[in-house]
């Protein structure tokens, strides 16, 4: 009993420690992100690549950062960012959307510059009849929890909404038939439809939705947006970006000048 | 990738499911005794914190518990201390890049605390019931008769109640033991790497989706281990017959 209070003491003793030292200077930067290709997501070797991974470790390196990356849950986003699990989401995150809870998600987050286009693609069935609007009626749409994705699914007439944790998992449901069909970011699902155990699914162009912009979502009050945007502006005039974008083939969807748009 | 590529990459996730389950097993197994003892004092104040405890632990969800150890110090106190865990691994370690367990537990080290906190204290709560009930079972009787034969009160327990007590709880604890092994997919709530979350990994990076229903036959032959193991620990108990 005394050496089971003993080791209890030392467990508490060792993380107080932690927590000591972490109130010293923060060098590490947390990168959060979900597996999404080809912004983030890990090689064949299993290392994390992608066009977002690599443009955060340029930009965190030449600030003088460690840069780390955390996967997290995107439903949970708001509560890693505040609660100091990560000190960014820089994810595909877009940035002119609004929330299921109707807020815009600017009211949320600080967002550095507008970095990249996106729309909304709807993902069905290779054999699937859906090609209008009116066809989604009475259907069983499915998004990400959280995602940009979300809303547009819902503003669909008649359409009985369902979330998944992942952007990925939505096509696994309508793989299974779970779901009729599925909403998610162009970026992605041009790199899953049609591939692996995905090839008898398709996007149905007709549905895509009006252009949205990524950007990287910052604490509230955070000094490092700044810091960010003024990196990034460098990089985006050295041609850093654009040789990270034709690395990942999204060179069509960067943005050649940033803009603030909300 | 190959169906042993496969494998070896759900056996990752699986060697993190084993290490909550172990260390939940090694923590929580003597931590129910004190939490037992305390929710039968005849001092009230401590009797009444002891049940209350259990019954706030028992009563939330685990998967809510995990969330508010992992989330609460950062979100009200301003100290993520499992983030800061993490990056003083980060800044201390080299940490290899190659997908393998070393940088799975490196890159982790911090949500794996605060899981295996929050199950060593949740199966502390369910065995201290067990416990409870083992020791409760033993008749009044038994008692007396240790104190007339001029036993201590730790002797008695000693030698009397508990290798009975041992032997009662032996099924209602195999039948916790073998839901905690499940249990521990609850950990993907907070991204750690697990077996689950490895197979979903895969559903999302190589689009391949058998592998998440492969996992059950990983759950499946350690469950039977579990199986063969308390079959025999009863067999070996079965000193007095009751």
């Amino acid at each position: 009993m005394k050496k089971f209070l003993a080791l209890v003491l030392a467990l508490m003793f060792v993380c107080c420690c932690f927590a000591g030292c972490g109130n010293t200077e923060k060098e590490t930067i947390v990168v959060g992100y979900t597996i999404y290709k080809p912004m983030n997501y890990l090689d064949e070797s299993g290392k994390l690549v992608g066009f977002d991974t690599e443009l955060a470790e340029a930009v965190f390196g030449n600030l003088g950062y460690d840069v780390s990356f955390k996967e997290i849950q995107w439903e949970n986003k708001y509560t890693d960012l505040n609660s100091g699990v990560i000190d960014c989401i820089w994810n595909g995150f877009t940035c002119n959307s609004k929330d299921d809870d109707g807020i815009a998600r600017s009211e949320k987050v600080d967002f550095s510059y507008n970095y990249m286009e996106n729309r909304q693609v709807v993902v069905v069935k290779a054999d699937s009849t859906i090609a209008a609007a009116a066809d989604l009626n009475g259907k069983i749409g499915l998004a990400e929890a959280g995602s940009a994705g979300e809303s547009y699914a819902k503003s669909f007439e008649g359409v009985t909404y369902k979330s998944a944790i992942k952007q990925t998992d939505t096509l696994l449901e309508v793989n299974a038939g779970t779901a009729d069909f599925a909403v998610l970011d162009a970026q992605l699902a041009e790199s899953y439809v049609g591939k692996g155990d995905y090839e008898n699914l398709k996007v149905v162009e007709a549905l895509t939705s009006d252009v949205e912009y990524y950007a990287i979502g910052f604490k509230k009050g955070s000094e490092l947006t700044a810091k960010v945007n003024g990196e990034l502006d460098k990089l985006l005039a050295n041609g850093k970006i654009n040789e990270i974008a034709v690395k990942y083939g999204v060179e069509n969807t960067t943005l050649k000048a940033f803009n603030n748009e909300r | 990738m190959s169906f042993i590529e496969i494998t070896a990459f759900l056996a990752n996730g699986f060697v993190i499911s084993l290490i909550i389950f172990a260390v939940t097993l090694i923590v929580g197994i003597p931590l129910g005794l004190p939490i037992a003892f305390c929710s039968m004092s005849k001092f009230a104040p401590l009797k009444a914190v002891a049940k209350t405890f259990v019954w706030i632990v028992r009563g939330i969800p685990l998967m809510l518990q995990i969330f508010i150890i992992y989330y609460v110090p950062g979100l009200l106190f301003g100290n993520p201390i499992f983030s800061q865990i993490d990056r003083y691994i980060i800044r201390n370690f080299t940490i290899p890049h190659d997908g393998g367990l070393t940088q799975m537990l490196l890159t982790n080290a911090g949500g794996l605390v605060a899981v295996l906190i929050a199950f060593a204290i949740n199966y502390a709560c369910y065995f201290s019931e067990i416990y409870r009930g083992g020791i409760e079972s033993i008749s009044k009787g038994q008692y007396e008769a240790g104190y007339v034969l001029g036993l201590t009160k730790s002797q008695v327990f000693k030698f009397v109640v508990l290798k009975q007590v041992v032997k009662r709880i032996v099924p209602p604890m195999s039948n916790e033991i073998i839901t905690l092994i499940k249990d521990t997919a609850l950990a993907n709530c907070i991204m750690l790497p697990e077996i689950i979350k490895q197979a979903k990994e895969l559903a999302a990076t190589q689009a391949l989706i058998w592998p998440l229903f492969y996992t059950g036959v990983f759950y499946l032959i350690f469950v039977g281990l579990l199986t063969i193991i308390f079959g025999k620990v009863e067999k070996k108990l079965s000193y007095f017959r009751s």
